[in-house]
Parts: C-alpha cells; sequence; structure tokens
C-alpha cells in the first residue's frame, strides 16, 4: 500500500475531529501527508484544533495504529477510496461534510446516476412491494440504487435493483467485516458482485445506533434525489430527507394510506412538498434522464400481467377489486358476494398464479 | 358387635364398591381407622363421634375398630363420614342389622349431625346400580345428581338422626325424582351465539368445519379482532349434546367438586379457558391426590387456549398426548387414573408479542427478531395436532355499525348436525367417530382425490410453500367440507379451502 493511502487511512480514522473540520483542514494543507508532517504550530496556527484535536495529530500511538486497520482492510479484500481519488463519487464531494475515506467492496463509480431509496425498517407489505416495485423500474432505466440495507424498506429497495438487473450500492453503518443485520449476508454478497457496499468506517467498527444518521448523509449524498418510501412520524427517513434536503437533493415520496402509521410520515413530507412519486417516470421527469437513457421498460411491470392465463369472470373481478386496494376475504365477499367456499378457491388460484399475494394477517393484495 | 356398611370410593371418573366394616369390643377405649384413609378419613373420627351424640345416641367407650375394605386401595375425602357413623350405629344394635345390607351410603358429617354434601356422587351412584343395590342415601344437596341413575332408589337425607329413624322404620323419607327421563339438550337461550359476532364471516365458517369434524383450530390476529369472543361461541355450534355425554360430564365434574350443589346433569358442552400461567399438572391433571386438569374438564367441549405462545414451554408438551389419545392416563405407586378428555382445542395467538405486527392503525413495538421467533415457539409438535389455522383481521369500525344480520348458532349447528351423522355412519365399527381422529391409512381411504384434485393439491404444494406436515391435514379438512356439503367426493373447491386454513405452514409471519 503506498504510504500516501496510508496517510489518507490515519486521517480519515483520527478520532475527535468532525468531518466537516477534517474536510477544512484538508483545504488548508492541500493532503494528509502534509498534516502528518506538521507540528503543533503549524497545526494551532489553522485555528481550527482545540489541544486535545492537535495531541491526537501528533499521537505517536494513532498512527502506529494505522498498521492495524491497514492488515484489517486487506484481509477483508476492501479497497478504500480517498477524497482524492479518481473513483470517488463527484456528487458527494460536493456535501459540506464528504467522508474522507470510503471503504469499498465492490466496484464504485465516480459518475453514475443514482437515485436513494429509504423508508421504515417496520415496514408494511404494501411498502415494500411499493419499494422494490420502483427500484426495479429505475434501476431498469440504469440509474444506480442507493439505501442503507437495512431491514424493511431498504431491503426492499437493494432487492428490487437486484431483480431488474440494475446496480445499486449499500451505505454501511459499521465496518464492512460486519454483516448488519445478520440475515442479509447473502443479499450483501449479491450486492457486491454487481454493485458495492460502502462504508466510511474502517473495518471491525461495531453497528452503533450514532452511525446511522452519520450515515445517513452518505445515501442521501451521493444520490441525485430521495425517495420515501414508508416513514413513521419519526422515521430515521426523516433524517436523510432532511439531510438531502440541506445537500440540496429532490426529495420524493410515496403516498400511503393516511391511518397507516407506517405513512404518517411521508405523508407529512408530501405536505411539505416532497414530490409525490407513484412509479419511476414521475422521478425521471423530475431528473430530466427519460429522453437521454432509453432503456426498454422491463416486460414484468406491464399492466396487462394477466396474460398466459385464462381467468374466470369472478377471478377477474376479484383482480379488479384487489387493484383498488388490499383487502381481506370478508371485505372481498361483502363486496363481490361470492360465498366464502367459492371465495377460497379463487383466492387460491389467483394466488397459486402469481397474481396476487396473501400477506399475514389475512390481506390479500396484487402481486409485485 | 360387627356390621358392615356399604359406600364408594372413586378411581379415575369411576366408583369403586368399598365396605365398611366396623367391630366394637371390650377394652381400653378407643377409636381406629385402618385401610389407607387419607387425613380427610382419619379426622373422620372426631366428626363422628361428635355427630352421634349430637343426634341423641350414645357414643360406646369401647375400642372400635373400622376398616375400610379393600384395605389396599388409598381412600380419600370426606365421604366416609356417614358411612362409618352408620356403622357404629349398627354395630352397637341401635340400627338393625341387615336393613343396611342392599344400600349405598354417603356423605360427610358435620358435627351436630347434619350431612354435607360430596364430589362423585354420581359415578359412585352409578357403581352402586352396577353392583346390584338397591338404594343409595346421600345428601340431599347431591340427590338430583345421583338420581339421574336409572333403576335405583335415590333417598336424600339431611341429618343422621333422620336417617335412624328411617332406617328403624320411625319414619319414611321420600326418595328423590328419577330426573333420567327429564334430559334435554340445553340448546342455550343464554348462550353467547354467534348471530352477535359481526364480520369475521370467514373465522366462522372455519369454526363451523373445525365443529363439523372435530378438528382443532388456531386463530392468528391482533388483541380486539374477536379471537375470544368467537371461541366462546363454539360450543354453541357443536353437535347437541346426547344423555351419554351429558353423563360423562357430569361424572368428570362431579369428581372434580365442580357441580353446583342441588343440580343434575351437565347439559351445556363445556367451555374451559385456562390462563396461560397454569402449570402443566392442572391442565392435563395429576397432583398428589389426582384430579382431572383443565383439558378433562373440557371433555366433549372447548379448550380455549388464548395467548398460546405465552403459555409454558412444559404445558404446552403435556398437551400434546392427551391431544392425541383422548384420554389422560395418570400413575401413581399403587394404582393408574385415566380421565376422559376428547375435546376440541380452540387456541389463539397473537402475530407478535405486542400483537401488532401488521396491524393498520397502530404501531408494533417488537423488534424483527421477536416477531419471527414469537409465532416460532409454536413450531413443531403441538401444532401438528392443530389442523385449522386462520387469520382473524382487525374488524373495521364500519363493519360494526354495518346493519347485517349474522346466522345463528341453531343454524349452523343443524348443518355441523347433519355432518357428524355422516361421519359416524362411515366410521361405524371403526372406533373413532369423526373426520379429525382419522389415521393416515384411514386418510388414504376416506379422501381419495380425482385427478384434477390431486393435480391442485400438487401444485399448491410447491407454488405457495406449504410443508409436507399439512398434506394429511388438508385432506382430513376438504373431507369435512365434502361433508357439510353433502358431497360424497372431495372437489377442487373444498381442496382450495382447506388449503386456505393453513397459514402458519406458510410462513407468511417470518
Amino acid at each position: 500500500m503506498n504510504p500516501e493511502l496510508k496517510e489518507w487511512i490515519w486521517f480519515a480514522n483520527l478520532k475527535g475531529i468532525a468531518a466537516r473540520k477534517k474536510a477544512e483542514l484538508l483545504r488548508i494543507f492541500d493532503s494528509p501527508s502534509e498534516i502528518y508532517k506538521a507540528d503543533a504550530v503549524e497545526l494551532a496556527r489553522t485555528g481550527l484544533l482545540s489541544r486535545e484535536n492537535i495531541n491526537a495529530i501528533l499521537s505517536a500511538e494513532f498512527r502506529k495504529a494505522v498498521d492495524r486497520t491497514i492488515e484489517e482492510i486487506d484481509r477483508n479484500h476492501i479497497e478504500v477510496i480517498p477524497l482524492n481519488s479518481s473513483d470517488y463519487p463527484e456528487i458527494l464531494k460536493n456535501i459540506h461534510d464528504p467522508p474522507i475515506c470510503l471503504y469499498v467492496k465492490g466496484k464504485l463509480y465516480a459518475d453514475e446516476p443514482a437515485v436513494a431509496v429509504v423508508g421504515s425498517r417496520r415496514a408494511s407489505g404494501y411498502g415494500i412491494s411499493q419499494a422494490k416495485r420502483i427500484s426495479a423500474e429505475l434501476a431498469g432505466y440504469g440509474i444506480c440504487i442507493i439505501s442503507g440495507m437495512a431491514r424493511g424498506i431498504d431491503t426492499a429497495a437493494h432487492i428490487g435493483a437486484l431483480s431488474a438487473n440494475g446496480r445499486t450500492v449499500a451505505i454501511m453503518g459499521c465496518g464492512l467485516d460486519i454483516v448488519y443485520p445478520p440475515e442479509n449476508r447473502k443479499l450483501m454478497e449479491q450486492i457486491i458482485e454487481t454493485g458495492a457496499v460502502v462504508s466510511e468506517y474502517p473495518p471491525g467498527t461495531e453497528p452503533a445506533p450514532h452511525h446511522f444518521p452519520v450515515r445517513n448523509r452518505i445515501v442521501s449524498g451521493m444520490a441525485v434525489g430521495v425517495l420515501v418510501v414508508e416513514a413513521g412520524e419519526k422515521s430515521g427517513s426523516l433524517i436523510t430527507a432532511q439531510l438531502a434536503l440541506e445537500q440540496g437533493r429532490d426529495v420524493y415520496a410515496l403516498p400511503g394510506n393516511v391511518v397507516n402509521v407506517n405513512s404518517r410520515g411521508t405523508n407529512r413530507l408530501i405536505q411539505d412538498g416532497a414530490k409525490l412519486v407513484t412509479s419511476a417516470e414521475d422521478i425521471l421527469d423530475e431528473l430530466c434522464w427519460f429522453n437521454t437513457k432509453n432503456i426498454s421498460y422491463p416486460d414484468k411491470y406491464r399492466s396487462g400481467k394477466t396474460a398466459g392465463f385464462e381467468l374466470g369472470s369472478e377471478e377477474k373481478d376479484v383482480l379488479e377489486l384487489l387493484h383498488y386496494e388490499s383487502l381481506n376475504i370478508d371485505e372481498i365477499k361483502s363486496r363481490l358476494s361470492i360465498g366464502l367456499p367459492i371465495l377460497h378457491s379463487i383466492l387460491l388460484s389467483l394466488e397459486m398464479k402469481g397474481l396476487i399475494k396473501r400477506e399475514p394477517g389475512g390481506r390479500y393484495r396484487i402481486a409485485d | 358387635m360387627l356390621s358392615r356398611v356399604n359406600t364408594c370410593g372413586l378411581m379415575g371418573i369411576d366408583g369403586y364398591l368399598v365396605s365398611v366394616e366396623t367391630y366394637i369390643s371390650n377394652g381400653i377405649p378407643a377409636f381406629e381407622i385402618v385401610g389407607l384413609g387419607d387425613a380427610a378419613v382419619k379426622e373422620a373420627k372426631e366428626r363422628v363421634r361428635a355427630a352421634i351424640k349430637n343426634s341423641g345416641f350414645e357414643f360406646p367407650s369401647r375400642r372400635i375398630t373400622i376398616n375400610l375394605a379393600p384395605a389396599d386401595l388409598k381412600k380419600e375425602g370426606t365421604s366416609y363420614d356417614l358411612p362409618m357413623a352408620a356403622g357404629i350405629l349398627a354395630a352397637m344394635g341401635i340400627v338393625p342389622g341387615g336393613v343396611l345390607s342392599d344400600s349405598v351410603l354417603l356423605g360427610e358429617l358435620s358435627l351436630d349431625g347434619t350431612i354435607r354434601p360430596v364430589y362423585g356422587v354420581l359415578p359412585k351412584a352409578l357403581t352402586a346400580k352396577e353392583k346390584g343395590f338397591k338404594t343409595v342415601y346421600a345428601p340431599s344437596e347431591n340427590a338430583r345428581e345421583a338420581s339421574v341413575v336409572k333403576g335405583i332408589n335415590v333417598i336424600p337425607v339431611r341429618n343422621l338422626y333422620e336417617l335412624v329413624m328411617h332406617l328403624r322404620g320411625e319414619i319414611v323419607l321420600k326418595a328423590a325424582d328419577s330426573t333420567c327421563n327429564v334430559f334435554s339438550f340445553d340448546d342455550g337461550e343464554n348462550q353467547p351465539d354467534f348471530a352477535d359476532v359481526k364480520g369475521q364471516e370467514h373465522v366462522k365458517r372455519a369454526l363451523e368445519v373445525a365443529a363439523a369434524g372435530g378438528h382443532n383450530l388456531i386463530m392468528i390476529g391482533s388483541p380486539g379482532s374477536g379471537k375470544t369472543m368467537l371461541a366462546r361461541r363454539m360450543p354453541s355450534i357443536l353437535p347437541d349434546l346426547t344423555f351419554e355425554e351429558a353423563l360423562e360430564i357430569t361424572k368428570i365434574y362431579s369428581v372434580a367438586g365442580l357441580l353446583p350443589s342441588d343440580s343434575s346433569l351437565v347439559t351445556r358442552r363445556p367451555f374451559r379457558a385456562p390462563h396461560h400461567t397454569i402449570s402443566p399438572v392442572s391442565l392435563v391433571g395429576g397432583g398428589r391426590v389426582p384430579r382431572p386438569g383443565e383439558v378433562s374438564l373440557a371433555h366433549l367441549g372447548v379448550l380455549f387456549l388464548d395467548e398460546l405462545p405465552e403459555f409454558g414451554k412444559n404445558a404446552l408438551e403435556v398437551l400434546r398426548q392427551p391431544l392425541e389419545d383422548g384420554f389422560v392416563h395418570i400413575s401413581r405407586i399403587n394404582a393408574s387414573i385415566t380421565y376422559p378428555c376428547r375435546t376440541t382445542l380452540i387456541a389463539a395467538a397473537n402475530p407478535c408479542r405486542c400483537g401488532f405486527y401488521l396491524d393498520e392503525t397502530r404501531e408494533c413495538t417488537c423488534t424483527p427478531q421477536e416477531v419471527r421467533t414469537y409465532l416460532g415457539k409454536l413450531s413443531g409438535p403441538l401444532l401438528d395436532r392443530i389442523d385449522i389455522q386462520v387469520d382473524v383481521p382487525t374488524v373495521r369500525y364500519s363493519d360494526l355499525e354495518r346493519e347485517t344480520v349474522s346466522e345463528s348458532s341453531a343454524d349452523i349447528r343443524k348443518r355441523v348436525n347433519v355432518a357428524r351423522n355422516t361421519q359416524r355412519k362411515r366410521f361405524a365399527r371403526t372406533g373413532i367417530y369423526c373426520n379429525a381422529q382419522m389415521t393416515s391409512p384411514m386418510v388414504r381411504k376416506y379422501c381419495r382425490l380425482g385427478k384434477a384434485e390431486s393435480e391442485l393439491l400438487r401444485e399448491a404444494f410447491t407454488s405457495i410453500g406449504l410443508t409436507a406436515r399439512s398434506h394429511d391435514k388438508i385432506l382430513k379438512v376438504a373431507r369435512t367440507i365434502a361433508d357439510l356439503e353433502g358431497s360424497e367426493n372431495i372437489s377442487t373447491v373444498h381442496i382450495s379451502e382447506a388449503i386456505q386454513y393453513r397459514v402458519l405452514d406458510r410462513n407468511l409471519y417470518r
């Protein structure tokens, strides 16, 4: 590893100095190696640093610790992309507190159109299916989907993008040697294959709760816009939306049922001026990529998806009803006046054809 | 100076004859009771002594020995008081010898000679009749219970003095009217009725299928979705109670001491809903002095386990065998006891610990890990005994307001009765009586599928992810659905509905 990169890693990992201060230091000193070489007087002259900061920079112990970090980086096959690298995403350099180094597994491009898709960890079936659908649509247009690989919407967004053979990037709140949440191990491998997982934390960093809000600035920072699919009133996704606005990114929100707790945050965003989004085109309109990238619309999302199946008239009625909202069997029964035994078999048949999906709690909805 | 009086002891829910032998001899005054009596029997000494004195008779100050034969079986409870007092009086010649030889005496004595009610009178009276006795003297509060037994004279007695006078022929006590002819199934004017439940039509339908085939059922839904309300109405749609069934239920309740005094037969199917903190022993029965547990008290009725995942692991574990066999076997060193427990298990569970997972209007506070493990606790052998698994969605307020008339329990019960009759005919001489009890070979014999039906089942297994253990259960439930419709063959519609009753198998909650 070249010494310059080592100094970048050293600088990035310096504790007690805010990312914003580090960015300013870099503007003054040009590169971390200058800072590495600087003495106490030079550092003090910047007027930015406290006594503790200066001690940390000059600490010999800290400089040694970098070697261990580098060993870890090599052992885990992690790539380090410093702020001055040509692989560092251009758009991320423009935020006021960009990460000094990005730890990357997979492939990262400097200028790639990307949209962040975020939302509640406790998502509903509706949120998950919509996150998958819109992510897949966007990925179909060649847009990279950025998210946080958290449970719920984040996971659905990554899966959606992968299902359309698109690129997706996951920003982690921990070191890349740790899989968090653990059930996403397989998903993480798939993302690395075609996209990338990214973190600003060196390997070995545990997923601490305070990492996630910090991580969110990268999620929005790497994207040109942020789509919030589902968010409760105090959801972390709303923090991401706030950061996106501060960074000058667009905020989109998917509307939801007004009584549903999971949609209160997104509906509020729309009230506050976020763009209401129902499909990928709504986002593309805004970004004006619609005409520049003519990638064909994926087949699977065509509306006439009953094609290939002979449906009975009652089956069609049920399908049509479910197009408007998801319903439980009693609600379908009272609207269509079909006897329960027959209705059971209609629903099973539609489900076996993959046209509808049964959710826990006995609700049926149109399959994604 | 020797006398012999007959009474009965209890073994499980059946009685056995006990002969109370009294010998009064010369010697230092003493009162010994032998024959493996428990503390209550030992203490009878004091009650008997006081009761005899306070009834105006002399208590002999001689050596009294009472033997409860057969002497190697443990005797429990207070129903030996009256026969022992009668035995002493007979040995003294106050009661003429011989008049008691064809009678059975039951009752607890109070110090003033009043006769107090005891438990287990019905099974004891049945035993007395079987053994050819002509008369049962029973506490007046228990007389109606005993008089259910046909062909035996039940004489209610209020106190010891009255009994002695009657036996001496000085007064005549009137026998209780036989109540066996007046039995009628209580169709439940005041019972909870399905007509009161608005919405949840598909759950009602599932309960109807469960009642028709004797299937166990589990409901999964958020708090407030009406699971308990629905379960409480389950006994009202179970098939009409027959006299023999009523007798069996009454025996259990009599043994457990839960029969209200002055009542005769239990005329309703029982509904038992033990709390989830219940111990394994109180659930299936047992204890130092064996008593029937909740599962036996729900015999021929409904055992409702609300919040099933909250029950202790051991409690659920011990429930498996009784549910499978229809009886509980309790072994002790010197005896083993069997309590019947052919019950329909209705269980309810929240989808997660807080209950609001996937609820539309309230937020779930569980972590994904908790959601996954909550219903996961139910996996395995106990679920293997539950044929029907249904979702109970939250009822919307608009549904409650809607003025729809729901079907009454009586109407549903008519269909259940018809389906049960079909099954009774089908299983005549096979030792079982409903679809839920079919063994695998029987399933293959009675649940034959046509080509289209087998095709559908095979496809369902691959396309919606059922587990193999649900195969037989789907067939059994489909058989019941066909029976409800009066159809000889199982059609695709029946199979489809049965498949829809396997929510837990499909891992929707994980």
